[in-house]
């Protein structure tokens, strides 16, 4: 377990440790026994393991193993030894007629880990938590091919949301965390090592040692204003005190398309053309300009593209990735580097991360322990517009009939959308302007991100006497962007697709984020009974940013690669956009207590003072407190004859944390730049303020069955108050909205943790986790404030917002009309009000009701297989994939079905491929967008020990790996596993994402 | 011991006390206090109180247009707004009928005025407590604010009726400030305020040496507001004042008529001899194109045929075959070959040329899917006073939908026809002067200046530059000829959204009323 090896942690645990020894001392010397010895090894590292507790079983007799793991301790032939450790299992050996004892400790399954990270400095032990605290470590981590440290998280732990925001490579995820607590940014706290950073994309997960996720108000209120989204704890690998070591790993695989949709195929599409024309001239309906009716002979003559299979392709991905780890008992290190590359399955998308990290500890003398880590790495992410209906790019894919080629007769891509007419081998058709050819997106425009982030964080303990520990940590994280928007020059004039002038734009970001924390800790054990563990400290936080972009048209060279500012053909063209830049500062005051009395009645309260540069004087501090408190009910005597039950415990917790993640100077009656040069007021409120999250949470927690059955349930009850809200203004005080804390949402919810390990025989065991969240959201108080709209698209009629965010619903339900069935002419009829006008209702929820995730891991002999599903119940989804408000565009399946006279019982709307009307956004159009989806498959051999002496290896390890093979679903669209924006309110609306793809992969895990 | 636990909370208490850490000032954006103490940057707000004029396309109320064009001449007899596209809430302005208080299109049109006016008034209420002696420039900008609040309240008043009337910014806090105000009170508000920037507006603005552009040509000139003020004057039947400003403009000598009426629209000639007043527009990709900050307008988009590629418009307002047989009727071919696209009209292009179609084709014309396939009839055509040719659109935009063209508002045409028709009225005043001089430019003789001649001259001569809607209205003719015309229906709806975030009054009423009608 990782978390032993953490240099602010050793100064506890060491505590700890001494105590029991010193109790233990006198029992030693009474002892009448031989003289047992050996070594203590750490399965991962394979080194020696200081600091195991090694005990007569029956007694209180023991030792502690030392800095390489070896011990020596006192016991009789008949006695058996008890190694025990936090975070391994904890191993029973007996004596017999040995003299020398080796054991190798096995790192303990994740929830049952028994130690658990809670931020600064303070560690507890899992049984004594009285928080809901999940943790995730690295072996989980490792076993199979993950690209972005979100995907870790990602149905691994209940209730926390982990969606990809497209299946480009390099897209962000999006993290919700207990439901959506706010219309704002609802991502959670992130820090690597105690440090605040805007997101884990710099991360090479192989660097992980572990993470750990806090959920209620009570864990993550130490963060107190910026955790109430929750918290995510990330702590990276560390060196040992061994002779250096090397591990080596990687994968290489292929991408390729998992789904092509429920779209029309050529057959189909004429079929209901013809259908809809059939349908015109029964009603006596003019088809105006449209051609008519499709022959035989024609849709013969016409090309069946899938667009979705014309511009997809297979992608390799690959992952390589060395650490060298090592040192001695002062000193003590881990160095990585790792290359990770992605290829696009669409288009020219691809991402590359590169990155170097050095971890150095050193013990300067006893009591000063030093630090360092640091990282640098670049990514670059070549990206495609998507999920935007004006790019004509993806959303063009789905709406396109397939019966227009890609290419034309010399190679040119074909012009779907001349309005003059478009003839096919021979066969004329109707041009489909609004959807352009997206072959032109993909192959002109270019779009680069290029990031690179250095991050370091150096982390001093000086234990100031036994228990009392001060410690400063300073954090600092670069990060510099570069985006460059590349459309070239091109002249495809035989199809009339021209641009004479090729256009660049490039936006740069650098932001600094530096983060001071300054705290002691204070470990009292009183005696057995009382454990006291104190900590008081403070933060500095520093974030600045910097903003500037350009854009000019007309450049000499025509590729991005060589295309620059330099080399534009006329200088007085090039606009150079204002800058923009802001620097926020919080200064924070926290302090914990964590005190159980015999591990049995646990007890913990935070309370945490922020103060943020964001607000006003008058609402600039915070103060966040939270109390948690637990009962191990297994400790108690009545329950002590029952053998099946290790541990059971209840325990409660309510807190307040807050979310200041607003634009920043809200509060400031200021002026900005606009695009003509001018000067505009902005909207500002003068009392804007925390938002405010309170959280009330019960959880309980098994371990039964001699600790092969893991429980763990919660129920909490998470509301938001004060709520920030861009809360519209009339339009005559001329000003956007301003930001107001208006609104409140409560979410509730229930989450559980299942896990079950056991061995079949010697050589089989498994271990099975299945965790889920329920959640309820609801918005409670919109404060006077009108219902807020999101999720626009074009695709319906009237270019409706999808999305309403209004008392009383979820936030951001689809709202729209509600179709009764439809009319005696295949006519949608919807619920209508007293005066017989249609009415809008909420008609949907994109967010899932449940979600859950199933872990199968199994070991026979050599051989390890893990399966693992993810899936998500009742979120729903709109297929705004196609242009249903457009006439000619493309249509799923079930249009296959529509209403005729002689299939007056469809409940699907009359064919009208030629007309507009009918596609009122409505109930209609929402599917349901649950699915269960095999994550990923993973068989691994490793090879036995006496291959691998002879070989001179420590470990080798291969594995062929699938991800998203399997889904099942009833959505229509590529994928239902949609993205998410960035906005809360815009969630679960297929505009045309990237879908994610499938994948196949081998690798290979080396040590030495 | 003591000592080192004395250290580590001495070095903890240093970082809490420094409060002053948190106090961070705006970096590129400043603060009300450093803006109205530079003269630089409110130069700068001013053109920010002109943009919304520009609003074209805001995404602000869902795909809501807010262009002249979409809402004025389509509610005559001269425009249709063509719905092969998906379009309904612009179409519901063809047919008062089904036009909706929630139509997102209204809504942004009021935003567009109010918006216009509030920040007017910004200035305004920035620069009042402020000394000459720190802006120069004060009172100048302050007539410049004026001018706008007056063309902001001049739109809003015609469209809207009864508004609120705002002219400080602090006020909007008192209920009765946000009532509907009786429209001679708008109007009063008007008068004064286009009088003040008489005053002290310069004749003309001259491009400062050394600016790039956008120049400073687009700025509201002293003409503009005798002009505006005049035309202002002639909605409110306030004949001699009408008259009295239309003669100022006259006598001033800066304005005259082009001799060529089709020069008006000639992208060449912007802010020509005969123009008052424009809306400018830019080819300034730096805006954006389809936002609140475009500087080019999307009338390339939206009034182009379906030419086939670089200038594939989409054919959205067509006239109606009853304006083109009203210029035929009047034998007034050379306004009717200015207005209208015609068969055989030359652009002048050699890449329509080389489409077959410069000269245009009748064939051309009546096969446009618009027109072909519209629901209308035949007989439409397209409005040439928002051409510019392909070679224009490569040459001098970045992007199809950045037209740089301007915007017409007035015209000294308009202000001889102000002339005449306040002299029928009783005001004095050579009318008859001044109404042949329009027509004799136009090729066609002398005829008696009478209400109907005028009435037929003012259709035929400010054609498609958005009159005709507001002319039938004052002249009481609406009913009588646009056909799908609505009593009570005249005036656009206020925007339900706006009534019910300005809520209630202490009675339970709307503060803000709804037209009779909707």
């Amino acid at each position: 377990m990782y978390l032993i090896r953490r240099g602010k942690k050793l100064s506890f645990l060491k505590t700890l440790f001494m105590g029991v020894l010193v109790m233990s001392m006198s029992q030693i010397l009474l002892a009448q026994n031989r003289t047992i010895s050996g070594q203590v090894i750490d399965d991962e590292s394979g080194f020696g393991l200081p600091g195991v507790t090694v005990l007569v079983k029956g007694t209180t007799t023991g030792v502690v193993t030392d800095m390489d793991g070896n011990y020596a301790v006192e016991a009789s032939p008949n006695d058996i030894l008890v190694f025990s450790f936090v975070g391994f299992e904890t191993t029973e050996l007996a004596v017999g007629q040995n003299e020398t004892l080796n054991v190798t400790l096995y790192t303990s399954i994740q929830a049952l880990a028994e130690v658990v990270v809670t931020g600064y400095g303070q560690t507890q032990n899992r049984a004594t938590v009285s928080t809901s605290v999940q943790t995730i470590d690295s072996k989980v981590i490792k076993d199979r091919p993950i690209a972005r440290l979100e995907q870790a998280i990602q149905g691994a732990i209940p209730a926390v949301v982990v969606v990809k925001e497209s299946g480009s490579p390099g897209a962000p995820l999006t993290i919700r965390m207990r439901g959506v607590g706010t219309a704002g940014n609802a991502t959670p706290l992130i820090l690597v090592n105690g440090v605040q950073v805007p997101d884990m994309n710099f991360i090479n997960p192989n660097d992980i040692q572990g993470i750990t996720v806090l959920k209620d108000a009570a864990s993550s209120a130490i963060y107190g204003a910026r955790g109430g989204n929750g918290v995510i704890l990330v702590e990276t690998k560390k060196g040992n005190a061994k002779k250096p070591r090397v591990t080596f790993s990687g994968y290489y695989g292929v991408q390729s398309l998992a789904s092509t949709g429920d779209y029309l195929n050529k057959q189909e599409y004429a079929e209901y053309f013809n259908n809809s024309i059939n349908y015109m001239i029964q009603q006596g309906i003019d088809r105006g300009g449209s051609r008519g009716r499709f022959s035989d002979e024609e849709i013969a003559a016409l090309p069946d593209v899938s667009w979705i299979e014309e511009i997809s392709q297979e992608a390799a991905i690959s992952d390589y990735h060395v650490g060298v780890s090592g040192g001695d008992a002062k000193t003590q290190y881990f160095i990585s580097a790792g290359i990770f590359d992605q290829e696009g399955i669409i288009g020219k998308t691809d991402f590359g991360r590169k990155s170097l990290s050095v971890d150095l500890k050193t013990s300067v003398n006893e009591n000063l322990d030093v630090n360092l880590f640091a990282t640098y790495s670049n990514n670059t992410r070549s990206f495609i517009a998507e999920n935007s209906e004006n790019s004509r790019l993806m959303s063009s894919v789905a709406s396109l009939p397939p019966i227009f080629p890609v290419y034309d007769e010399n190679g040119i891509p074909f012009n779907n959308g001349d309005r003059r007419g478009v003839v096919v081998n021979g066969v004329e058709l109707n041009p489909q302007a609004e959807f352009g050819n997206p072959i032109i997106g993909l192959t002109v425009a270019d779009n680069k991100d290029i990031t690179n982030v250095l991050y370091s964080n150096t982390l001093i303990n000086w234990e100031l006497f036994d228990g009392f520990t001060f410690s400063n940590s300073l954090g600092y994280l670069k990060r510099d962007i570069l985006v460059r928007n590349f459309g070239a020059r091109f002249d495809w004039s035989e199809q009339n697709f021209v641009n004479e002038i090729n256009s660049l734009a490039e936006t740069t970001v650098n932001e600094e984020f530096l983060q001071w924390e300054s705290y002691v800790t204070y470990e009292a054990n009183l005696n057995q009974n009382h454990q006291l563990s104190l900590m008081a400290g403070t933060s500095v936080l520093d974030n600045e940013s910097i903003t500037k972009s350009r854009f000019g048209t007309d450049f000499y060279y025509n590729t991005a690669e060589e295309v620059n500012f330099a080399n534009i053909v006329d200088n007085s063209t090039e606009v150079i956009n204002n800058d923009l830049a802001f620097r926020n500062t919080t200064l924070s005051m926290y302090g914990r207590a964590i005190y159980n009395y015999q591990e049995k009645y646990l007890f913990s309260a935070t309370v945490r003072r922020d103060g943020s540069s964001r607000f006003g004087e008058s609402q600039r501090w915070g103060v966040f407190p939270s109390v948690s408190a637990g009962w191990v009910l297994s400790s108690e005597p009545f329950l002590a004859g029952v053998k099946s039950i290790e541990l059971l415990k209840l325990r409660a917790s309510w807190g307040i944390n807050g979310n200041d993640r607003i634009a920043p100077y809200q509060y400031a009656q200021r002026y900005v730049r606009n695009g003509s040069g001018g000067v505009e007021e902005q909207s500002f409120n003068p009392d804007v303020k925390w938002e405010s999250i309170s959280q009330t949470n019960v959880g309980v927690e098994a371990n039964l069955f001699n600790n092969k059955v893991g429980v763990t349930l919660d129920w909490y009850i998470k509301t938001t108050d004060d709520m920030l809200l861009d809360f519209p203004n009339p339009s005559f005080l001329g000003l956007p909205a301003p930001t107001r804390n208006a609104a409140s949402v409560k979410n509730t919810g229930f989450e559980g943790l299942f896990l079950y390990r056991d061995k079949i025989g010697s050589d089989f065991n498994f271990n099975i986790g299945l965790n889920f969240g329920l959640v309820k959201n609801e918005i409670t108080d919109l404060g006077g404030g009108l219902p807020i709209v999101g999720g626009t698209t074009r695709v319906f009629q009237g270019a409706p917002a999808l999305t309403i965010s209004q008392e009383g619903s979820p936030i951001a339900s689809f709202y729209g009309f509600v179709m009764e069935g439809l009319d005696e002419a295949g006519n949608p009829v919807y619920k209508t009000d007293e005066n017989g006008d249609p009415v809008k209702e909420i008609i949907g929820n994109p967010y899932p009701d449940l979600i859950y995730g199933l872990n199968i891991q199994t070991n026979y002999k050599n051989f390890d297989f893990t399966l693992f599903f993810a899936g998500s119940e009742g979120n729903d989804v709109v297929n705004a994939s196609t242009g249903y408000g457009f006439a000619y565009s493309n249509r799923t399946k079930r249009v296959l079905n529509a209403w005729s006279l002689d299939n007056r019982n469809s409940t699907v709307i009359r064919p009208s491929a030629l007309e507009a009307v009918n596609h009122e956004f409505s109930d209609y159009y929402v599917e349901d967008g649950s699915y269960l989806r095999m994550r990923n498959i993973t068989l691994g051999y490793t090879l036995p020990e006496s291959i691998l002496a002879k070989l001179k290896l420590e470990n080798l390890r291969f594995y062929v790996s699938g991800n998203n093979l399997l889904t099942f679903t009833d959505y229509s669209g590529y994928d239902p596993e949609i993205g998410a924006n960035t906005s809360p309110l815009d969630v679960g609306i297929d505009r045309g994402f990237y879908p994610l793809p499938k994948s196949v992969m081998g690798g290979f895990q080396l040590t030495f | 011991m003591k000592s080192k636990i004395y250290i580590a909370l001495v070095s903890i208490l240093l970082i809490v006390s420094c409060d002053d850490f948190l106090d961070q000032d705006p970096i590129t954006e400043p603060l009300t206090e450093i803006v109205f103490t530079n003269q630089e940057v409110v130069q700068r707000l001013i053109p920010g109180a002109y943009q919304p004029m520009r609003w074209e396309f805001v995404p602000t109320f869902g795909d809501s247009y807010a262009m002249t064009y979409i809402y004025s001449d389509v509610r005559s007899d001269d425009v249709i707004i063509e719905n092969t596209f998906n379009q309904p809430h612009s179409h519901e302005f063809e047919i008062p009928s089904i036009l909706t208080t929630t139509n997102v299109n209204v809504a942004l049109i009021w935003s567009k005025f109010f918006t216009g006016i509030a920040r007017a008034n910004q200035i305004i209420g920035g620069l009042s407590t402020v000394d000459e002696t720190v802006i120069p420039d004060k009172e100048l900008f302050i007539a410049e604010s004026r001018f706008l609040r007056a063309f902001y309240y001049f739109e809003a008043v015609k469209n809207f009726g009864e508004v609120p009337l705002f002219t400080e910014t602090t006020d909007v806090g008192v209920i009765d400030n946000i009532k509907r105000k009786p429209i001679t009170e708008v109007y009063a508000q008007i008068n004064s305020d286009f009088r003040a920037a008489i005053e002290l507006l310069p004749e003309s603005w001259e491009m400062p040496t050394g600016t790039q552009e956008p120049s400073e040509t687009y700025r509201a000139t002293r003409g503009a507001a005798q002009g505006l003020l005049a035309k202002a004057y002639l909605y409110q039947e306030n004949w001699d004042s009408a008259a009295y400003f239309a003669q100022e403009v006259i006598n001033s000598g800066v304005y005259a008529l082009e001799e060529n009426y089709a020069d008006n629209w000639v992208l060449s000639n912007e802010h020509g001899i005969e123009s008052l007043f424009e809306i400018a527009f830019f080819n300034d990709p730096s805006g954006g194109s389809w936002n609140a900050g475009a500087q080019g307008s999307l009338t390339a988009q939206f009034f182009f045929p379906p030419f086939d590629a670089p200038v594939t418009g989409w054919s959205y307002n067509l006239t109606t075959p009853e304006l083109h047989q009203a210029f035929l009727d009047e034998n007034d071919l050379v306004r009717l070959d200015a207005t209208i696209l015609t068969a055989g009209h030359e652009f002048g292009s050699q890449i329509l040329a080389d489409q077959g179609n410069d000269p245009v084709t009748q064939e051309f014309i009546d096969s446009s899917p618009a027109i072909s396939g519209g629901q209308y009839g035949t007989g439409f055509s397209y409005a040439l006073k928002y051409f510019i040719t392909p070679e224009q659109v490569q040459d001098e935009t970045t992007d199809f939908v950045l037209s740089p063209l301007n915007h017409k508002v007035l015209r000294y045409s308009e202000i001889l026809l102000i002339l005449a028709e306040a002299t029928l009225n009783g005001a004095t005043g050579d009318g008859q002067g001044a109404f042949d001089q329009v027509r004799a430019r136009a090729g066609l003789p002398s005829k008696p200046l009478t209400l109907e001649s005028l009435k037929l001259e003012r259709r035929l001569e400010l054609a498609t530059e958005w009159n005709r809607y507001y002319d039938l209205l004052r002249w009481g003719d609406a009913a009588s000829e646009i056909e799908d015309f609505v009593p009570g229906r005249e005036y656009l709806p206020i925007p339900q959204d706006e009534i019910e975030l300005v809520g209630p009054d202490t009675d339970g009423s709307d503060i803000l009323t709804q037209n009779i009608g909707y």
